[in-house]
């Protein structure tokens, strides 16, 4: 059974390999240190690489396994980022500030009431402090962008 | 001398003036507490305010806002696991895990009474040794500021929670992470991808808040239903008497720590963001119980934040004594004692002697109201930690994604952090640390660029030059044998107790 | 059915608050002024908060309602690759009147000489509004030091040690021209994280010297700190009259002064305030006014001066004339150039 660790592993290890191969090219004072770290990394990865490989040999199912094993619920949650990151790119900063709590409660089952308070709540919040109090450049997102021009 | 103090006293103790240290203190810890506002970043913005006020008002203020706000970053490290200021990030690694004990009150406790604490001994520390502060300041070159960096590094190897070859792993992916980007030295773009964002750098802000507060929300909605894990506790004011207790408790590592901010605050080549994780290093270091660190050890948070707070007081004693502001909030608070016609320099110490007593008094003040409204906002802050993950699921998200943005108002840092968060919870629950990782980040940089410069200057043996770098070697080496040296110890002091009786 | 109510209410104020949230449609205005009455205008300090830059900016937006209209300029600090990002930002924001930017003309027209990448604007075609200051440049050593007169440089047996913050920065540029023009051998020590820390350095004995602009580091020097060399650029300083001007040397060859004037040219254009390319005419005008008023109000340069803020306005046409002659240099000088600078970069 490959674990998780395992495929995380070697993903850095990969990553390692390819930052090697860019250091090449620089000069030398910009080599040093980067070679003495990307050196090490390498080194420890293909260590902890063959120590994950025996130990997934072994074959015994421990309590740590479960909290590593990606479930539905990380999907959810990993949903959930991608889709805050997609409100705050078209909808824009202050929209996400009141979708996101919005949605999110709502989804989550909790009442009209709770939802609706807490996106405003935020709502305000966030508009006086950041976009009247700090005169912060709120980012207007795509949709929002369109109206400027 | 001592008018100059009494005069200090007598501007301090005006109620206009305490009208607008309050004020500092409140938007100090307001700032503090939300993450992404930095405390630099408000100042600039109050500067243009401050101009037309009488000076000595003006500065108290500007210095009430900045002192605090550790105190207020410590809530938000404490209670929500996202640092609220980037200084007080290591407070996370023992403060959160308290709270999610359901001892939240103790935690901030802790960390109240630890930086008021700390900034009172930087204040003094300031008014004791601005006379001769220039030796100290020029004391720290290049060839201390590498083994200091050193040093700093070191700790990686012992910072680990379980597996010392991934923390190493961490460790070295760190030090890559922090040379990104374009080479002083050499003209050469690191690591770049040719992507102009990366030209300087990763930033520190999108980094902290990915690795630190991203796995933490990611958490809590896969796994408990709030933040405090232990069901039925409530905050009891005997946790939060418990709290300041520890701090008085370990008063000499809090002294200790003090002084390692103090000294960091000083130098003005490394930035305060360092303090913190030396602090933390050092104390699990000579702790005698290292293995709890992480897991919730209070010395973990007294460490952080007494540190944090006394190198500001460091960091004015730089600004005051050479004009030479130690950081970018000095840079500011400098700006604004020339706009009011305060000259650092000798002439502090000759012809603005109250001044300078002013503003030491100023500091140790605002720590003290500071502490005292976070140990009174305890209770009902701590009680947060039992709300509901659903309410808190989407603030902190957003606190998050504030924070990132407020940075340079580029909304692809918040992408970075959000891309931070992902590796961070991947490294979470791998197993490889993100306190050596971050530490490596932070300290890398400043290793290669000042090993460059002292070979370059001073030539190759350019330790042998300092007493202080050679101190520091020393240190750093006794430090690393040090911990395998302790688990040789106990390993014989075992086996004689299994062969004894 | 309230449920419904609840959710049309709420998007209605979803909507409303996003929208407050950003900058309001702009309607055409015959007059100026009253397009710019309760305007918001955007200005882009190309660097972090609380450096120069970002001070000059902060102050001009204190007079700037007063002289434009009513409206409010709001610093905007986009930091990043030196100064280049914020830069790219200013070149290709809405030439609508309502961005406007602080550059460093100097920093970047070396940016541009040296053909660094991440240049992704042309700075002759910027809409110049007028320059705030002009940096008059200096060369400080350590009072301790033995090299107190370009002589003493000249005649020195090791390279002397200059340092700079980075290869990409005006004090490496400078210290290498300085070094060429004025037949000095140096090393170029690089690395430090801000110019003060290069003051430090000197103080403390790690280098021998550096250049620097006056304003910055003219403190420093009168605390005793650091000793003046020399100077060069065309602003006549009270507190420098005795200090030699590298210009003034006899002696100097033509390839020398060739140098000298790029280097002079270069602090010349200081820091002006520029919009975007093509922005609005009329616009771009009464920005330009409202410029040069606030730089002669006097509360203004009462402000300025408190803050050690030297006003030197230039208006926008000779700002123009003064790029200009930085950039487009011969194609002989700019291979000196890139010589020079190749000479003191750290060995490969």
């Amino acid at each position: 059974m490959i674990r998780g660790s395992f495929i995380f592993t070697l993903c850095l290890l990969i990553v390692s390999i390819v930052l090697l191969f860019a250091t090449q090219s620089y000069p030398l004072k910009a080599k040093i240190f980067p070679m003495i770290a990307i050196g090490t990394a390498i080194i420890l990865l293909v260590i902890q690489t063959i120590v994950d490989i025996i130990a997934s040999r072994k074959e015994v199912p421990s309590e740590r396994e479960k909290g590593e094993r990606l479930g539905r619920k990380h999907l959810t949650i990993g949903l959930w980022m991608v889709a805050t990151l997609l409100m705050l790119w078209i909808l824009g900063f202050m929209g996400t500030v009141m979708f996101l709590p919005f949605l999110y409660l709502r989804l989550s089952r909790e009442s009209w009431k709770l939802s609706i308070i807490l996106s405003l709540s935020c709502g305000l919040f966030f508009y006086v402090l950041f976009g009247l109090a700090l005169k912060m450049p709120l980012y207007p997102g795509i949709l929002f962008g369109v109206f400027s021009s | 001398m001592t008018e100059g103090f009494l005069q200090g006293i007598t501007n301090v103790f005006n109620p206009t003036m305490l009208l607008y240290m309050f004020l500092g203190v409140i938007i100090g810890l307001i700032v503090g507490i939300l993450p992404g506002l930095g405390g630099v970043a408000t100042l600039a913005i109050l500067l243009p305010v401050v101009y037309g006020m009488n000076p000595a008002f003006a500065l108290a203020f500007l210095i009430a806002i900045h002192a605090t706000v550790y105190q207020g970053g410590a809530i938000t490290s404490i209670l929500f696991g996202i640092p609220g200021e980037t200084a007080t990030t290591a407070t996370i690694l023992d403060g959160y895990p308290m709270a999610q004990q359901g001892k939240a009150g103790r935690a901030l406790a802790n960390s109240q009474v630890a930086s008021m604490l700390g900034g009172i001994f930087g204040a003094v520390i300031l008014a004791a040794f601005i006379p001769i502060a220039k030796p100290i300041v020029l004391a720290f070159g290049s060839p201390e500021l590498f083994m200091m960096a050193v040093m700093g590094i070191s700790f990686v190897a012992f910072l680990s929670q379980r597996s010392t070859i991934k923390a190493f792993i961490t460790g070295a992916l760190g030090l890559i992470l922090s040379l990104v980007g374009f080479h002083h030295g050499t003209g050469a773009l690191r690591y770049t991808g040719g992507i102009i964002y990366f030209y300087e750098g990763v930033k520190m802000v999108p980094v902290f808040m990915g690795l630190f507060a991203i796995p933490e929300v990611i958490e809590m909605a896969v796994g408990g239903e709030t933040i405090a894990k232990v069901a039925g506790s409530d905050v009891r004011w005997g946790d939060i008497i418990q709290g300041i207790k520890d701090v008085f408790h370990h008063w000499w590592l809090m002294i200790r720590c003090s002084t390692i901010g103090t000294i960091i605050g000083i130098i003005p080549g490394v930035g305060g963001v360092v303090a913190q994780f030396m602090c933390y290093g050092h104390a699990k270091q000579t702790s005698k119980r290292a293995e709890e660190f992480g897991k919730g050890c209070e010395e973990g948070v007294i460490a952080t934040q007494s540190g944090d707070n006394a190198k500001e007081g460091g960091a004015l004693l730089t600004t005051l004594a050479f004009g030479i502001p130690g950081s970018s909030a000095m840079v500011i608070i400098l700006g604004a004692m020339m706009v009011l016609g305060i000259k650092p320099g000798p002439e502090m110490i000759t012809k603005h002697l109250d001044i300078l007593w002013t503003l030491v008094i100023t500091l140790i003040m605002s720590n003290v109201i500071a502490s005292l409204i976070g140990l009174m906002a305890a209770r009902p802050l701590a009680r947060l930690t039992f709300a509901k993950g659903t309410i808190l699921i989407p603030v902190i998200l957003l606190l998050v994604i504030l924070g990132a943005y407020g940075v340079s108002n580029d909304i692809t840092d918040v992408f970075m952090a959000f891309a931070f968060g992902a590796l961070g919870y991947l490294m979470k629950i791998y197993d490889y640390s993100r306190v050596t990782f971050t530490i490596s980040f932070v300290l890398g940089d400043y290793v290669e660029r000042y090993f460059l410069i002292s070979l370059t200057s001073l030539g190759p043996g350019f330790l042998l030059v300092s007493p202080i770098a050679v101190i520091l070697l020393i240190l750093t080496i006794l430090g690393l044998a040090g911990a395998p040296l302790k688990r040789l110890l106990k390993k014989s002091r075992n086996r004689r107790q299994k062969q004894g009786v | 059915m309230l449920k419904n109510l609840f959710l049309c209410f709420f998007v209605v104020t979803v909507l409303l608050l996003t929208l407050g949230g950003r900058e309001t449609v702009q309607s055409a205005s015959p007059k100026e002024a009253e397009f710019y009455k309760g305007k918001v205008v955007d200005g882009i300090v190309p660097y972090k908060t609380g450096g120069g830059y970002d001070n000059w900016v902060r102050a001009i937006s204190l007079f700037f309602g007063k002289y434009a209209g009513g409206a409010t300029l709001v610093t905007k600090n986009m930091p990043g690759a030196g100064g280049l990002v914020g830069t790219n930002r200013l070149y290709t924001a809405d030439p609508n009147g309502l961005t406007i930017g602080i550059l460093n003309a100097s920093g970047l027209m070396q940016a541009v000489l040296t053909e660094t990448s991440g240049v992704k604007f042309d700075l002759l075609k910027f809409t110049w509004l007028g320059r705030l200051t002009s940096d008059q440049k200096i060369i400080c050593v350590s009072p301790k030091s033995k090299f107190k007169t370009i002589e003493a440089m000249k005649q020195s047996t090791k390279p002397v040690k200059f340092g700079a913050p980075g290869l990409g920065s005006s004090m490496f540029l400078e210290a290498a021209l300085v070094a060429q023009a004025m037949g000095i051998r140096i090393d170029l020590i690089t690395g430090y994280e801000t110019s003060e820390e290069v003051d430090l350095a000197i103080i403390r004995g790690e280098i021998d010297a550096a250049t620097g602009s006056f304003a910055s580091k003219i403190d420093t020097v009168k605390n005793g700190d650091m000793a003046l060399v020399a100077q060069f650029g065309n602003v006549k300083e009270a507190d420098l009259a005795k200090t030699p001007n590298l210009g003034d040397f006899p002696g100097l060859s033509s390839d020398s002064k060739q140098l000298l004037d790029l280097l002079v040219a270069m602090g010349e254009s200081g820091r002006p305030m520029a919009g975007p390319p093509g922005m609005h005419p009329e616009r771009s005008k009464f920005l330009q006014e409202t410029l040069k008023k606030i730089v002669q109000d006097p509360e203004f340069l009462q402000l300025a001066k408190k803050q050690q803020m030297d006003v030197i306005y230039l208006p926008p046409e000779e700002l123009f004339k003064i790029i200009g002659k930085g950039v487009s240099l011969s194609p002989s000088l700019k291979n000196r150039l890139k010589e020079i600078l190749a000479k003191y970069q750290p060995k490969k």
